[in-house]
């Protein structure tokens, strides 16, 4: 099954202009999306050379009535502010 | 529904709270103090430094809204979270550790409550709000979000307003939504 790689970096969200397979493994999945970046390959996420993902997590959803198949690269999310 | 419970009353929460005063009833618990570097990004004032969260932002909801808002001057723990999230309720996560994240995940999953969790990331600039059936607790290993900083303010306001929708969404469609926030868009699946 082939899904939608987005993917959260300096405050933006965007998608890599390819679709990937979903049950790639989470690591070959974050180097797919740190070379997207540091390469300018994703939409809606200007390129950054120096991009690095270490410790973003990958989340997967599957297709749904509304949307495709999509894994989203993201950074972790420990805090509500508190 | 009975109550919306808001579990944590820092920037997150505060806004929270104050955003969806007109959703519903609201419970808020939080045992922490206001401290003076609080309010530069939560919804408490110089005024009520040393006070309980969420005593204060009850109080403040009462004075300034008219809204009465339930306080429950609490660490939720195992040992109490029956007492205090069991219900009719809808729950709002806004804390801030791996605990009571998976506490409040695991006990409302079991009790079949509907909630949604509210989650940072470290550098502020992404957030999630998830509901409990697809959500994961991440570690907490990043690097603590600060909310001394004033500048992050408009993101808190953001990513409170996308937990009202989330919320009103829920109680008047019966829809169930998840959002990715960036400050720069929403991402909904």
């Amino acid at each position: 099954m082939e899904a939608r790689l987005k993917v959260t970096w300096n405050g933006s969200d965007g998608d890599y202009k390819d679709t990937i397979d979903f049950d790639l493994e989470d690591a070959t999945v974050l180097s797919i999306a740190e070379e997207g970046i540091r390469s300018g390959y994703m939409e809606g996420v200007p390129q950054d050379e120096n991009a690095s993902l270490t410790d973003f997590v990958v989340d997967r959803m599957r297709e749904t009535t509304s949307l495709p198949a999509i894994i989203l690269v993201r950074p972790k999310t420990p805090y509500g502010v508190q | 529904m009975s109550h919306i419970i808001v579990v944590g009353a820092g920037a997150l929460g505060s806004h929270v709270v104050l955003a969806a005063r007109n959703v519903g009833p609201i419970t808020v618990i939080d045992f922490d103090r206001i401290e003076m570097k609080n309010v530069q990004a939560q919804f408490h004032g110089k005024m009520n430094v040393g006070q309980n969260k969420a005593v204060s932002l009850a109080r403040i909801m009462q004075q300034v809204f008219g809204v009465k808002v339930e306080a429950r001057s609490a660490q939720l723990r195992e040992d109490n979270a029956e007492a205090l999230l069991t219900g009719d309720n809808f729950i709002v996560d806004c804390t801030d550790n791996l605990a009571a994240r998976t506490l409040i995940r695991e006990f409302t999953l079991a009790k079949n409550i509907p909630c949604i969790h509210a989650c940072l990331a470290g550098d502020t600039e992404y957030a999630r709000v998830v509901w409990s059936k697809g959500f994961t607790p991440d570690r907490e290993d990043t690097g603590q979000a600060t909310c001394e900083d004033s500048g992050h303010l408009p993101f808190y306001v953001m990513v409170s307003s996308v937990v009202v929708s989330i919320i009103r969404a829920y109680l008047d469609q019966g829809t169930v939504q998840n959002c990715s926030v960036t400050p720069k868009s929403l991402f909904w699946f």
